[in-house]
């Protein structure tokens, strides 16, 4: 059953808004509060769009493996839903990523692209999981498209952690966490406005999943109706 | 960083980042959107079609 119920669609709605108010919020947040930087001056401000981007699509394709473990233990197809839902908006974030971190570089390291560690394996990410949307569309056969998927959604988050230490692997122009630690090296007021920022990207992952999956669960009822339809289905007196 | 001496290209920078964001996810949750409501209204069309006790259904 697609029609989602009316406590579904009260508590998205309600996802919804909190979302454009903390979204609101966190802008203002990025552009008012946060402090200047010394160095970096009004371009450090791209760092509240891009890190929470970033974070986010994390997020997302560790969504993905956790649906593609529980799809293939259990063959329920809303695991499969779920993590189709979810590599789209990773996809979705790690663009964001690629694009902000472009445009961030520009005036910082006086280049649009580097070829360093964190770059590099942020590209093969969106590689891998781009490779998944098109695997997807490719294989009719929904239960095998389900499985191909979430071999590639385990085999590919491996990627995920080698994106994230990359920074400290190897020697890179990417500058470590600075604020995602233990003891932020940064003002109170810029840990408090990245906070903020990812929260409201949280919230906004949140409701695209419920979203996306809804449309994944009406799509795949469509299917089996056209199915039905065109095979005669049930014989009705 | 030769290019943050112009406060004004840094502005630029931050305005081009922040627009690009706030308008490509606008954009995906306004499509995300439609194509509920479109598959949703195809749904309740093909569920029409496939029932035999609806008006117009399948006998």
């Amino acid at each position: 059953m697609i029609a989602s119920s009316g406590a579904n669609a009260s508590l998205n709605a309600k996802l919804g808004w909190a979302t454009i108010v903390l979204t609101v919020i966190a802008l203002c947040m990025a552009i008012f509060y946060a402090p200047m930087d010394r160095v970096q001056g009004i371009a450090q401000r791209i760092y509240y769009f891009h890190v929470p981007m970033a974070i986010m699509a994390y997020v997302a394709f560790f969504v993905v493996l956790v649906a593609s473990v529980m799809y293939l233990r259990t063959r329920e197809m809303k695991w499969d839903r779920r993590a189709r839902a979810s590599v789209e908006i990773g996809v979705l974030f790690t663009t964001l990523t690629l694009i902000t971190g472009s445009i961030y570089g520009k005036p910082i390291w006086n280049t649009w692209w580097t070829w360093d560690a964190r770059l590099t394996s942020t590209l093969v990410l969106w590689f891998i999981y781009v490779g998944y949307i098109m695997l997807r569309s490719y294989t009719p056969e929904l239960e095998q498209g389900a499985r191909f998927g979430a071999v590639l959604g385990i085999v590919g988050f491996i990627v995920v952690p080698i994106n994230y230490m990359s920074v400290t692997w190897w020697r890179t122009l990417h500058p470590e966490a600075i604020i995602l630690q233990p003891t932020p090296a940064a003002p109170p007021a810029a840990t408090e406005t990245l906070l903020v920022s990812m929260l409201a990207a949280f919230l906004l992952y949140c409701w695209l999943l419920a979203a996306r999956t809804g449309l994944e669960a009406a799509r795949d009822e469509n299917r089996e109706l056209e199915q039905e339809l065109a095979t005669g289905g049930a014989t009705y007196a | 960083m030769p290019e943050l001496a112009d406060p004004m290209q840094s502005v630029g920078y931050l305005i081009a980042a922040g627009a690009i964001t706030l308008v490509t996810l606008a954009g995906y949750v306004a499509a995300t959107v439609r194509r509920l409501a479109e598959t949703r209204a195809r749904n309740a069309e093909l569920r029409r079609a496939t029932d035999p006790t609806a008006v117009g259904g399948r006998r």
